[in-house]
Order: structure tokens, then C-alpha cells, then sequence
């Protein structure tokens, strides 16, 4: 395997000196081609992150280089603990950067603003920007003012813009949160596959689990400047490694239990553990990965709200002291009141390890 | 820095010199601030009581035409203080007046307090009329809804959802309004009512710079005070929108049958404000007849220009760095970077001018120094530059938080270093800020009359500096072509300001 293209380890910025670190020693790599997410609530130091890759920020402590070229390290950090600082400027980097607004220049046509980045003659400058126009459709409005454009258009022009000097890398700051609901998913499929195409490596930043899950080649959560966890969006749905994670990354039933030897008693039966662990454990279980049968042994619940959403249905089940959320499919025709068995059909995930 | 170490240098001259001389607290001095506040209150009083209704009629009612008359209310902007004054002045009296010469009425020269209430409450009403409206076209109506809902009448909910939102527009307008009326100099001169202002002059006219020191002390003084109060006051303020959701359409109160009050209304504050004094001007004019007045209209336009367009052009040029301070690097001290401005907005240009006269005089600047800045045009256009800097770095302001820093962080991601992104997307994004800005420092500068009388060089004759000595020696016609100068300037001014509110939009 080669190496990564992008290396970021022990990243560190506050915005007050001495209050709590807004990103904190935070590690990750990114590889040649790959978009990684950056996916966590607002306010938990994804923005920052991205904009202390692009030099728009001054990291406190860390180092950040791209492709074997050091663009930021601080002393005591990736090196001997003497070494000089450095912090490449933004326009040295060659890190492409779009923005949630988009920041295109509104004095300029389309053309000059995906120009502007360009070096060299005028037409060798035409002709690249021109491509990169063609590649998001936006070629036949090249001379038109960005205010003229609607925002999925905006957008599209702010994605060549920073696509046409080919840089390596290219971060995306919530990019599609200004498109409405139909245009952002068409969008969304659209970049991912230009960027695969280009063979661009990114880094998208969001706090849209659904948008992280179908847009990431990996997936990194973020929670309070630190990140929790780093995976495939299947591993980090599947396997969350701890409680946040497996909240935030869609729904969960989260409970606390008593495991012996990989299995534990619950409300609603012995529960299957993803892994061999003795004690006092939080697991997580999706709530589609537990189905409802009619009452007939024990352990029986009670229904206490049903959400029809068309293809598929949302209950909540009380069951002794505890409330499960159950994803069934659109067949499952409970009513509130109803006594119901719920059924883990997959092992529940350990997300707090021995170590606590 | 100029800016900081020059209203501090000169207060520091000024309360050591203040030391040496009569007490500040005398007697007469009490009376003549008594006077000055007098005139303040009665003046935001009837600009009170006029601009709230008017502002509310042109807003949330369905009089017809209610965009036509906000802009007439807005237009005796375009006539400053001291041509107002003239032209009420020219209107009566026992000889040659124009009711007296057209109508053939006497009635009597409108002088003293009276006058200057009038003059200087048409001059000021579009200040408070602009704010308050503004205010309240920014007003939530489903705030007033919920009110409403909770069982409120229409008066209550005007009593105590409404009135306490615009309470920050009003302060606002009222705080324009008194450091006009403290500050100004054209209108009470004119009218012959001793304020604070007229004092000064006089004191300095016959006297000595130093004698006029505890006057122009008082001054700043008082003008400080005010806006400590004002600050004050709003302090404890908060409107910000809680929740999200979009503001909606305000609904409209229908006045019907009222209609003809308000045009009524609306009539007599145009006529006062706007009909009299260009119908005077106009009238003046026709009079002059065979006398030569273009020469010297023309040799006044000329300095008017010289010291006003390099003014504007300095001032647009200092505000920039300080506007892209604040927006770029918000800090403490940015901010007060930012404030300083206004400082040498809000202080009275009299006591601003006494202090410049007050520096160059003083005994340490050698003679050299003094031979150059006393009473030379860049003293004159230094001092115009740093009064209406303030002007300046508001449309400046504005349109460099429409562009917002991310595109010069898109101009630097996209390769370009700090100076390239400065001159090829931070200036051209300016643009329009910085034509406007130095659109209104110019209008301004010509209009402008205390400044020019302390500190233009002996011999510059600017438009204003006319119309104010002919008015003084009740040559009226003679003052008329200046006169309209000014207001054709003045009309641009206003032409520049509505465009740009346009644009905000």
C-alpha cells in the first residue's frame, strides 16, 4: 500500500488560551483518492479542523503534511523537540476549499472566477477552467455573474473553481446544506462520483449522519474536538465504538447490562454480545435489528406508539422498566396497546469497553 | 493613530489652558448650557412628535402613496441648517421681505429661540423620521401577533410590544438629533440665540482662542454626557429574534377617512421644510436680475471643491484599513478602532475646530511649523477629513460584510498571497462601499459651515462661508445663488443616500 497523501497527527487549537482545546489532539490519514468524513454536531471542531488543513487557521500543536511536504508542524511535534515551526501559507498549499456559501467572487463571470486560480497564459487558463466548468454542466453559463445563478448552480461553479488547478486534496465545509432537500441528495451522488473520477482526495465536513453514510469512503465522528472513532460508514455503523457514535450515527437502543461470558440477560431476553466480555457494559442495538411477534412467552411488551412512515414503520415498545425503538418493515401491523415479544436478531454492540 | 492622538492632544491643551482662566462654572456659563438644552429638548420634541406618526403612517398603514411621501419627508435633508435659517429669516420682516414683496404680509422676522426651533427641527426631522422607519419596517409582526393572541387590543400591543422595540431606533435618532442641535453653529448664529455654539464664535471673534476654551470644554462636555446616557440606556436593551422562522409581511392598519389629515400633515411639514426654502432661494434668484454673480459663484465653488475632494479621498482611504480591521479581526481593540470615528463625528465641529487652532497655536510648535498649518487648506481639509470619517467608514463597513472574509479565503486557497487578494478581490468587492463613502464625505464637506469659518485660510470663501455672511448682513439676494449651489450639492447628497438604501435592499 502506498502512503497516505494526507497525515494529521496531534492536532490541536484553542480559541482562548487556556479555555477547553476546540480541536484536540486529533490524528488521521487520508489516502490518495479517498473522501473521508468529518461528521459531528455543530460546535464539535469539524470546521475548525478543515480550516486548519488549509492554513486559515494557526494550529496551537500538531503537524499536517501532504504527500511528504510538511505544511504544518509545531515544536514537539513530529520531530526533535527543537524544530522550527512551520505554517505554510493557504495559497501555498495547494488544497482546494469549498465553502457552505460558496465565496465566489461577485465582481467576476463564472469563467473568471474558476480562472482565478489558474497560472500561466490566458487561453491555456480559458481552456482548463472551461473543462472544469464542463464537468460540473456549468460551461454554457460562463459568462454569467454568480448572483444570477440559483444556489445549486452556485455551487457547482464554486466545486470547479477550486477543482480546476488539480489539487490534491479538496475540503468540502458542509458544501450541501444550502441545497434543498431533492437537489442536495442529486448533488451530493454527482460530486462523489466527479471526485472518484478525478481521482481527488477529500475531505467533506457535515453534520448529516445520512449525508456522511452515502458520501464518505470512511467515516470519522467528531464529538467535543476529539474524534471518537474512524471506520468504513459500515464499520462505524455497525461496530460504534462508543455511546456517541452509536447515538449519533442514526438510532440506537442503548442499555446498560451485566455480561458473562459474551451473552447477557435483558428485558427482552438473553442478549447475543459482539464480543467476549465479563461485567457491567453499555451495548447498543439498532433498532432494526430487533422485530416484533405477537405476545407469547414471558418477556412480552406493550406498544406504546406506532410511526407509519409509509415504507417502513417506527415503534416504541415498553417493556418492564425499559422503552425499546423497534424499525420494522411496512408488513408489521401492531397497534398501540398491543402486547408484543421483541426479538434481537443480531448481536448487540459492546460500545463502552472493559476498560471503564 | 492621527485619529486617537488628536481629540486626546487637544483635550489635554485644552483643560491645562482651562486652568489658567475664569472657572468654567460661572453663572453665565449655566445659563447659556441651560439655553443650549432648552433648545435640544424643544427641538427633539417636535421632531418626536412629528416623526413617530409619520414613520408609522408611511409603514404600517394603507396611505396611499406612502412611498411618494417617505421620500418628500426625507428630502429637507438636502437643506442644511444655516440655508433653512436663511430662508425663514428672508420671509417676513419689516422691508424687503418675500411674503412682504409678493404677498404684501408683515409679519415678523422669525428670530431667536423660535426661529431656530423651526429651522433646526425641519433640518433634523428626517433623521428622526429615517430611523424610527427603518425600526419599524424591521419590526416582527408575529411578535405583535402573539400579543394578540393573548389577548391584547391593537393599543396595547402598540404600548407594549411596539413602542419598546423601537425604543434603541429612537435613542438612536435622538442622540442625531441633540449632538446636531449642540453642535450646531449656522441656525443659531443666524437666528441670534445664544447657545454654547454661538458663544464660542462669538467669544473667539472678538476675543482670543484661549477665552473661548471653557465654551468649547462645555461643549464636548456636554456632548459626552449625552452619549454616555445614550449608551446607558441602550445597554439594557435585547431584540434579537428568538426561534427561527421567517419574519412575514406586516399587516396594514386602514386609516380611510383619516386620509386627508395626513396629506394635511405631510403638506405643512413639506411646505416648512422643503417648499419654503427652495421657493426663497428661487425667489432671491429671480431678483438678483443684472448682477454679476456667476465669477464669484464660481471662484467659491472652486474652494468649496478643493478642500472637499481631497477631504472625501482621505477620509475613504483611512476608513478602509479600519473598516477591514473590525471585520477581519474582531477584537477588543478593533472595536474601538472601529468607534473612533465617531468620536470626531459626535464631537462639535466649533470646539474640534478651537482645539486644531488651539495646537498650532500653542506656545511650543515652533514658529516654522505654525507659519505652515495655521490657517492653511490642509489644516482645513485634515479637519474636515477626521470629522466626517465616521461617514466614511459605515458604506464601506456594509459592503465588506456583504463579501465576508471567506472570499479572501477562497482567493488564498486558490493560490493567491495576502497583497494579490487585497487588490484583486478585497477592492474590487469595495467598490461600491467606497464610491458611496466618498460620495457622502464630499456632499458633506461642501455643505459644511463651522469647520470653514475657524479654519479656512483667511480669503476661502467657500459656498457655505456665502451664504452665511450675506445672510448675517441681510443681503439676501446676494446669498441666493450660493445658496442654491448648496442645495443642488445637497440634493445629490440625498439622491446618493436613498440609491444606496436601495441597494440594501
Amino acid at each position: 500500500m502506498t502512503a497516505p497523501l494526507l497525515r494529521i497527527r496531534h492536532l490541536t487549537k484553542r480559541f482562548v488560551p487556556d479555555g477547553p482545546p476546540v480541536v484536540d489532539d486529533v490524528a488521521f490519514e487520508v489516502n490518495r483518492g479517498e473522501i473521508l468524513v468529518l461528521l459531528g454536531p455543530s460546535g464539535c471542531g469539524k470546521t475548525t479542523t478543515l480550516r486548519l488543513i488549509a492554513g486559515f487557521e494557526h494550529a496551537e500543536h500538531g503537524y499536517i503534511v501532504l504527500d511528504d511536504r510538511v505544511l504544518t508542524v509545531t515544536p514537539g511535534c513530529g520531530g526533535a523537540p527543537g524544530i522550527k515551526p512551520v505554517h505554510i501559507r493557504p495559497e501555498r498549499r495547494g488544497i482546494g476549499f469549498v465553502f457552505q456559501d460558496y465565496a465566489l467572487f461577485p465582481h467576476l463571470s463564472v469563467l473568471r472566477n474558476t480562472t482565478y486560480g489558474l497560472r500561466g497564459a490566458w487561453w491555456t487558463r480559458k481552456a482548463r477552467a472551461l473543462e472544469a466548468l464542463r464537468l460540473v454542466g456549468m460551461a454554457d453559463l460562463a459568462h454569467r455573474k454568480p448572483h444570477t445563478l440559483s444556489g445549486g448552480q452556485q455551487q457547482r461553479v464554486a466545486l470547479a473553481r477550486s477543482m480546476a488547478p488539480a489539487p490534491k486534496l479538496i475540503l468540502l465545509d458542509e458544501p450541501f446544506s444550502n441545497l434543498d432537500a431533492g437537489l442536495r441528495e442529486a448533488t451530493r451522488l454527482e460530486v462523489r462520483k466527479l471526485l472518484h473520477e478525478q481521482n481527488m482526495a477529500a475531505i467533506l465536513v457535515t453534520h448529516d449522519q445520512e449525508e456522511a453514510l452515502s458520501f464518505g469512503d470512511r467515516i470519522a465522528v467528531m464529538n467535543c474536538g476529539r474524534i471518537e472513532q474512524i471506520g468504513s460508514p459500515v464499520e462505524v455503523y455497525e461496530k460504534p465504538a462508543t455511546t456517541f457514535v452509536a447515538s449519533f450515527l442514526g438510532r440506537t437502543n442503548l442499555m446498560k447490562v451485566n455480561a458473562k461470558a459474551g451473552v447477557a440477560p435483558s428485558a427482552i431476553g438473553t442478549l447475543r454480545l459482539d464480543r467476549a466480555v465479563d461485567g457491567d457494559v453499555t451495548v447498543s442495538l439498532r433498532p432494526e435489528h430487533l422485530s416484533l411477534t405477537p405476545a407469547a412467552n414471558g418477556d412480552t411488551g406493550e406498544v406504546i406508539s406506532r410511526d407509519f412512515r409509509g415504507h417502513d414503520l417506527i415503534f416504541r415498545v415498553r417493556v418492564g422498566e425499559e422503552t425499546y425503538t423497534v424499525h420494522t418493515d411496512y408488513r408489521c401491523r401492531f397497534e398501540p396497546g398491543d402486547r408484543v415479544n421483541v426479538l434481537a436478531s443480531e448481536a448487540a454492540v459492546v460500545v463502552d469497553a472493559k476498560k471503564k | 493613530m492621527a485619529a486617537v492622538a488628536l481629540p486626546l492632544g487637544y483635550l489635554a491643551v485644552q483643560s491645562l489652558r482651562a486652568e489658567e482662566l475664569p472657572p468654567v462654572f460661572t453663572e453665565s456659563n449655566a445659563a447659556l448650557l441651560w439655553r443650549t438644552m432648552l433648545l435640544a429638548s424643544v427641538v427633539l420634541t417636535v421632531t418626536t412628535l412629528l416623526g413617530l406618526p409619520m414613520a408609522w403612517l408611511t409603514v404600517r398603514t394603507n396611505l396611499a402613496g406612502r412611498r411618494m411621501l417617505a421620500v418628500l419627508a426625507v428630502l429637507p435633508l438636502a437643506i442644511p441648517g444655516y440655508v433653512m435659517a436663511y430662508a425663514l429669516l428672508s420671509l417676513g420682516g419689516a422691508y424687503d421681505s418675500v411674503l412682504g414683496n409678493l404677498f404684501g404680509w408683515q409679519i415678523d422676522r422669525p428670530r431667536g429661540f423660535l426661529g431656530a426651533v423651526l429651522a433646526l427641527s425641519a433640518y433634523n426631522l428626517p433623521y428622526m423620521f429615517l430611523t424610527l422607519r427603518a425600526a419599524m419596517q424591521d419590526l416582527d409582526p408575529s411578535m405583535e401577533e402573539a400579543a394578540r393572541s393573548l389577548g391584547r387590543g391593537r393599543l396595547a400591543v402598540l404600548w407594549t410590544v411596539v413602542m419598546p422595540q423601537l425604543k434603541p431606533a429612537f435613542l438612536a435618532g435622538a442622540m442625531l438629533v441633540i449632538l446636531h442641535v449642540v453642535a450646531d453653529f449656522g441656525v443659531v448664529s443666524l437666528m441670534g440665540y445664544d447657545t454654547l455654539s454661538r458663544v464660542l464664535w462669538t467669544t473667539y471673534n472678538t476675543s482670543t482662542a484661549q477665552e473661548a476654551a471653557p465654551v468649547a470644554m462645555m461643549l464636548v462636555a456636554l456632548a459626552c454626557g449625552f452619549i454616555v446616557v445614550e449608551m446607558g440606556l441602550l445597554r439594557r436593551v435585547r431584540l434579537d429574534r428568538a426561534g427561527i422562522g421567517t419574519a412575514r409581511k406586516q399587516s396594514l392598519v386602514r386609516i380611510g377617512w383619516w386620509h386627508p389629515l395626513v396629506y394635511l400633515l405631510f403638506a405643512a411639514v413639506f411646505l416648512i421644510s422643503v417648499v419654503v426654502p427652495a421657493g426663497t432661494v428661487a425667489y432671491w434668484m429671480s431678483r438678483l436680475g443684472a448682477v454679476q454673480w456667476w465669477p464669484d459663484v464660481r471662484e467659491a465653488l472652486l474652494r468649496s471643491v478643493e478642500a472637499s475632494v481631497p477631504a472625501a479621498i482621505c477620509a475613504t482611504a483611512i476608513a478602509v484599513p479600519i473598516a477591514l480591521m473590525r471585520a477581519r479581526y474582531p477584537s477588543k481593540s478593533s472595536f474601538v478602532l472601529e468607534r473612533l470615528p465617531f468620536i470626531g463625528y459626535a464631537t462639535p465641529a466649533l470646539a474640534f475646530a478651537l482645539s486644531l487652532i488651539m495646537l498650532c497655536t500653542a506656545t511650543w510648535v515652533p514658529d516654522w511649523l505654525y507659519e505652515r498649518i495655521y490657517q492653511s487648506l490642509p489644516l482645513l481639509i485634515f479637519a474636515y477629513t477626521f470629522h466626517f470619517l465616521a461617514e466614511a467608514v459605515g458604506p464601506v463597513r456594509s459592503s465588506m460584510y456583504l463579501a465576508g472574509p471567506r472570499l479572501e479565503e477562497a482567493s488564498r486557497a486558490l493560490g493567491r498571497g495576502r497583497v494579490a487578494t487585497f487588490f484583486r478581490v478585497t477592492l474590487p468587492v469595495l467598490r461600491h462601499g467606497l464610491i458611496v463613502s466618498m460620495a457622502l464625505v464630499f456632499l458633506s464637506c461642501m455643505k459644511e459651515l463651522p469647520l470653514t469659518m475657524l479654519l479656512a485660510p483667511i480669503g476661502f470663501e467657500t459656498l457655505a462661508k456665502n451664504v452665511w455672511d450675506y445672510s448675517e448682513n441681510v443681503e439676501f439676494a446676494k446669498a441666493a445663488p450660493f445658496a442654491l449651489a448648496i442645495l443642488l450639492f445637497s440634493a445629490a447628497f440625498v439622491g446618493v443616500l436613498l440609491l444606496e438604501g436601495r441597494e440594501d435592499q
